[in-house]
């Protein structure tokens, strides 16, 4: 009989990451940073750099409905196709919401992908600082929720992400 | 004729706008009803059809046309795949109505005219267009006035969405064509990989407007 004496010692993790998305993935990178040995789970495929970029090069007449989504896609993806992103050009990135049911008792869009890097592959790459002007909107137009944060509270991760404010292009 | 003044021809056919009407099918998808099977929607004729009208929004000039950049059958493969049934068959009616103004006015098939023929047919499909939409715009807001305080109160204020058969084929063609091979690289300027942003550039005498 073979055993593997140090299986248990393997296979122990310091933290075990549950989906790569944008949440995941920024837990995962920065624990196995600090040195902590990190366990990732992912569901869906992986999709490698370049070599599964399956439509960037693409021209348009590749395409066969231009961008466009077919009478059958629409059905099976009733709650992607509640905003503009989910189109031919990246049909793959989408998950079959038929497949993948929830209850809605009040409207909820869950856009979701699987695979490697989840929605940080599908989101619109920008992100700005809020400023404090913006956090204490609904305070002073008694509206809503006031927010239980200010900007000094994100600002030090802000500096952390190196997310800058804009800057008029020279 | 120079493709600069077919594209003339095309945008005066229907007022020089574009409609919304062909992209609100992709919202209606909750009243889509069941399609037909795997019927085939359309028989050769009327794919012919539908070729030679698209032939005659956009014919061969200095470049090739419509046709020859095989936009019929891709419309035909659109209006099954991409189109609710109500949506495909106002689409098989105008085909119908094409045809039998061919006949009552020439007495032959739209496909067996002459372009001038042809010309004559589809000017006046596209100025019923025209008509039909302004009658139904007015409608639509006597509709309005009537309805104004209570649908104001509910929200359910509705816009016109309704398709029309010259207004899809007509975009159907442009579209078909300017993301061909043939329309996106001889028709227009194609860069594949365009690089950097050029926020003012002089218009060249002869330029052409660039492929998507």
């Amino acid at each position: 009989m073979k055993t593997d004496t140090k299986a248990t010692a393997k296979n122990t993790y310091h933290a075990i990451v549950i989906g790569s998305g944008i949440s995941g993935g920024w837990a995962a990178k920065e624990l196995t940073e600090k040195g902590l040995k990190v366990l990732l789970l992912e569901r869906g495929r992986n999709i490698e750099h370049v070599k599964d970029y399956e439509t960037a090069t693409k021209t348009p007449w590749e395409f066969k409905h231009r961008g466009r989504l077919t009478q059958d896609q629409i059905k099976t993806h009733p709650v992607q196709v509640r905003d503009y992103p989910y189109t031919e050009f990246n049909e793959k990135l989408w998950v079959n919401d038929v497949d993948c049911p929830y209850t809605e008792t009040k409207r909820f869009d869950w856009y979701r992908g699987y695979h490697v890097g989840g929605k940080s592959l599908m989101w619109g790459r920008q992100s700005y600082r809020i400023g404090d002007f913006n956090f204490e909107e609904n305070k002073r137009d008694g509206i809503a929720i006031d927010w239980p944060i200010r900007y000094k509270d994100l600002a030090p991760w802000y500096d952390y992400r190196k997310i800058c404010r804009y800057k008029r292009a020279k | 004729m120079e493709r600069r003044e077919a594209m003339r021809n095309v945008a005066l056919l229907l007022g020089g706008t574009l409609s919304a009407s062909t992209f609100s099918v992709l919202f209606e998808s909750c009243n889509a009803s069941e399609k037909k099977g795997n019927k085939e929607l359309f028989t050769s004729d009327q794919e012919s059809l539908i070729t030679e009208i698209s032939d005659t929004i956009i014919p061969d000039t200095s470049t090739p046309g419509a046709k020859a950049a095989g936009v019929g059958p891709f419309i035909a493969m659109m209006i099954k795949e991409c189109y609710i049934e109500e949506t495909q068959d106002i689409f098989t009616k105008g085909l119908e109505e094409v045809q039998q103004l061919s006949k009552s006015k020439f007495d032959n098939d739209f496909v067996s005219l002459s372009g001038e023929e042809r010309n004559k047919v589809l000017r006046e499909i596209a100025d019923n267009t025209i008509k039909f939409k302004a009658e139904d715009k007015k409608k639509e807001e006597a509709e309005k006035d009537k309805n104004t305080t209570v649908a104001k109160n509910k929200g359910t204020e509705k816009k016109n969405n309704k398709t029309y058969f010259f207004q899809l084929i007509r975009e159907l063609t442009l579209l078909g064509y300017f993301t061909s091979e043939i329309g996106a690289t001889k028709a227009l300027a194609y860069l594949p990989v365009p690089g950097k942003f050029v926020g003012c550039v002089d218009l060249k005498p002869g330029q052409k407007t660039w492929a998507l």
